[in-house]
């Protein structure tokens, strides 16, 4: 068990813990976007087209945080070498 | 592949003074394929159009450019149309570079897509939150601007020191999530494309290296239309969202404000 094994362990283990918070985070941000989005249709049906566009930005800005923590997670763990 | 060096797998050329020469050159030269592409783009545009009864592609951009004046109108104010240039070029500039990831950009190794690198999304944040800055400053003061920071404004005003470094914190952290952003999806697209093309060396013991090559070149046409064709349009429409919301936000404080 030298230094750097443990450095890299540690780095890769960091990033997995993180990524497993983020996907968690994305989905149930996910969830509740699809089913505000759901709830509206069902109230009017017509104005779906006016709402979906709405939808793809809220999922945007969601799976952002999930795609700030990857990119954070990868550039951290290349520091680890 | 996925190199775990530092620079985050961009190769760079360091050219002597540091931290602050170095370039990675890949970057530069996929930005400035996507910057010729947009310029062509843009001149094309400006081609088509018509007095009178306009064409198809006339339609379509009035249609995408009424769509962004109205946002503006509604989110920032009537006299902020200047930011229309400045948004529509993120949007096509973040766009084109984006889809230029959809061709086979392996056979050329010094091409990629341009957003896989933080100092692209970084420089683009940069310049968002410097014009931003300076439209809040234009449009509240140097007074209202530093008072924007003691937000919330229905408390008085010793309750609100305490919120200046939330206020703060919250003002940097824009144009890191906006880099940062950007930059994670586009980089997680190119390390799963990455990843898709590895799978064609693995060999099985039944039939070699084809049966995952096949299996592979399936997932990657999917993969890249998914990512490529939609992320990629979505993220450069969060970019430009943003940078119209954070515009208006600019604007808090404005006492005689009736939308």
């Amino acid at each position: 068990m030298t230094d750097h094994g443990i450095m890299f362990a540690g780095a890769i283990l960091g990033f997995g813990i993180a990524l497993g918070g983020a996907a968690i985070g994305a989905c149930v941000g996910d969830a509740v976007a699809g089913n505000a989005f759901l709830g509206g249709i069902a109230r009017q049906p017509e104005a779906q087209g006016r709402m979906l566009p709405w939808l793809f930005a809220v999922i945007g800005l969601v799976e952002g945080m999930y795609f700030v923590t990857f990119g954070l997670g990868f550039v951290l763990l290349s520091q680890a070498h | 592949m996925i190199q775990l060096e530092a620079n985050v797998g961009q190769p760079a050329i360091d050219l002597g003074c540091g931290t602050l020469c170095t370039f990675n050159y890949n970057s530069l030269i996929s930005s400035a394929l996507a910057v010729v592409v947009t310029l062509g783009i843009a001149f094309w545009f400006r081609s088509q159009l018509r007095d009178g009864e306009p064409g198809k592609v006339q339609a379509i951009f009035e249609l995408g450019y009424d769509l962004l004046r109205g946002l503006i109108k509604s989110t920032v104010s009537e006299d902020a149309l200047f930011i229309i240039p400045l948004a529509l070029t993120l949007f096509i500039y973040i766009l084109v570079a984006n889809w230029i990831e959809f061709l086979p950009l392996g056979l050329v190794p010094a091409l990629h897509g341009a957003n896989a690198d933080l100092n692209q999304t970084a420089a683009m944040a940069a310049v968002v939150i410097v014009v931003v800055e300076w439209y809040s400053i234009r449009v509240l003061g140097w007074r209202g601007f530093l008072r924007r920071f003691t937000r919330p404004f229905e408390l008085p005003l010793p309750a609100r020191i305490a919120f200046i470094p939330l206020n703060i914190i919250e003002e940097v952290t824009k144009p890191v999530t906006l880099s940062f952003r950007l930059f994670g999806n586009i980089f997680a697209g190119a390390a799963i494309i990455g990843l898709i093309v590895g799978l064609g060396t693995l060999s099985l013991p039944v039939g070699g290296t084809v049966p995952l090559t096949i299996v592979g070149s399936i997932l990657l046409v999917v993969w890249k239309t998914f990512d490529v064709l939609f992320i990629g349009f979505i993220q450069a429409f969060i970019f430009m969202l943003l940078t119209v919301v954070y515009f208006g936000m600019a604007r808090e404080g404005l006492e005689q404000e009736h939308h």
